[in-house]
């Protein structure tokens, strides 16, 4: 796991590349495939720390903004580097966001009338209806584990207590159900 | 063209506890460096998230049927899901309705359940149709209830019936009827 993917940080660095070297404004269409690349997973790590979908989708428009504007600027001379930047800039903003300080508007009144805004949303929109069938089909420990642990992001040991088991059970059942939830909705059957 | 490789997968099992925050500090920011330099990873959460937004809004609209805990239903509560909840005495029974407002039902049927493993619930129908039956129902023993979320959408266009529940005990020696429950299910009038 701590080796990066070499193929998925090669595109982003050749990119990175692209706008480094056409210098400001230039690269339009590479800052927007950038864009396109990173922000769904700007949003993941927002969600993740945020729990929170326009607190997730502010920390796209800032880490990138702050992104794009560092690399026109020729301040990441390293383009390798790009991931590790926008890692920084994600812990950055998050702390921001946390306390309240947040500088959307000003970056936003600064860089965003020439960066095209993408739609970060990268998780699947499925057919609410399918799931719930998909839902009914699981074993009453697997839907009751998972209903209780993704409705509020529950840990195992929270669920673990409520249900009287013990938390690596807990994982295993969730484990279980959730990967025959993905089969059922994604697959053929529902 | 297919997708790039990821050279270091991250297992689902491990992606579901970096979601939930079950990682130390160290390997948490670990998987965060990783899925941000990485399509195919985060791809996986990102489908992972979808589904537990699916999982909420299934739960939000009443679509889905559940043995839960009293703890899972106040906080469906705290987060101002509009309720309707019927509490049913062992071998007893109740009048029951869903009301156009109400977004999910909740029974709650009282049971002595120390000493017991493992729980089963037997549906019976007013009907002939065969009875179906639910293995191994999660339940906690000290709170001394089983508690159902009935899928609230289904049964809101289901005309009046009557639905007999049983917890049966499943234990060494064989089965133990606990308790016996019915529920007289009126569709609701809107001209009423």
């Amino acid at each position: 796991m701590e080796n990066p993917p070499i193929d998925s940080l090669d595109k982003d660095a050749i990119l990175a590349r692209r706008i480094v070297d056409a210098g400001p404004g230039l690269a339009s269409e590479a800052e927007a495939e950038l864009y396109r690349r990173l922000a769904p997973r700007v949003r993941l790590y927002g969600l993740r720390h945020l729990r929170d979908e326009q607190a997730a989708a502010d920390l796209v428009q800032q880490v990138l903004l702050m992104t794009i504007e560092k690399l026109r600027a020729g301040g990441l001379r390293e383009t390798e580097r790009i991931v590790s930047f926008v890692f920084g800039a994600c812990r950055m903003v998050v702390l921001d966001l946390r306390r309240g300080h947040a500088r959307r508007e000003r970056l936003l009144q600064q860089f965003a009338d020439d960066i095209t805004i993408a739609d970060a949303s990268a998780d699947p929109r499925l057919d609410h209806e399918r799931l719930a069938r998909c839902l009914e089909r699981l074993s009453e420990r697997e839907r009751a584990v998972l209903l209780m642990t993704f409705y509020e992001d529950k840990r195992a040991g929270e669920v673990a207590d409520a249900l009287g088991l013990a938390a690596g059970n807990v994982r295993v059942i969730r484990h279980r159900g959730l990967e025959r939830l993905r089969d059922c909705v994604i697959g053929t059957q529902a | 063209m297919t997708a790039p490789a990821c050279n270091a997968p991250i297992g689902p099992a491990l992606l579901i506890e970096y979601w939930l925050g079950e990682l130390d500090e160290t390997a948490g920011a670990r998987i965060d460096e990783h899925l941000l330099g990485c399509g195919e990873c985060s791809g996986r959460l990102a489908e992972i998230v979808g589904l537990a937004r699916g999982i909420r809004a299934a739960v939000r609209e009443g679509a889905v049927r559940a043995f839960v805990t009293d703890a899972f239903i106040k906080s469906l509560a705290a987060q101002g899901v509009r309720l309707r909840e019927y509490r049913v005495a062992r071998n007893g029974s109740v009048n029951c309705s869903v009301a156009p407002e109400d977004e999910v039902l909740v029974a709650r049927l009282e049971a002595p359940l120390a000493g017991v493993s493992r729980l089963d619930a037997v549906f019976y129908g007013s009907t002939d149709a065969a009875a179906e039956v639910f293995r191994d129902i999660p339940f906690n023993a000290a709170s001394g209830e089983v508690v159902l979320t009935p899928n609230t959408a289904r049964l809101r266009l289901t005309p009046s019936h009557q639905l007999r529940v049983r917890l049966v005990a499943v234990e060494a020696g064989g089965e133990r009827v606990v308790g016996d429950y019915t529920f007289n299910h009126a569709a609701f009038d809107l001209r009423a």
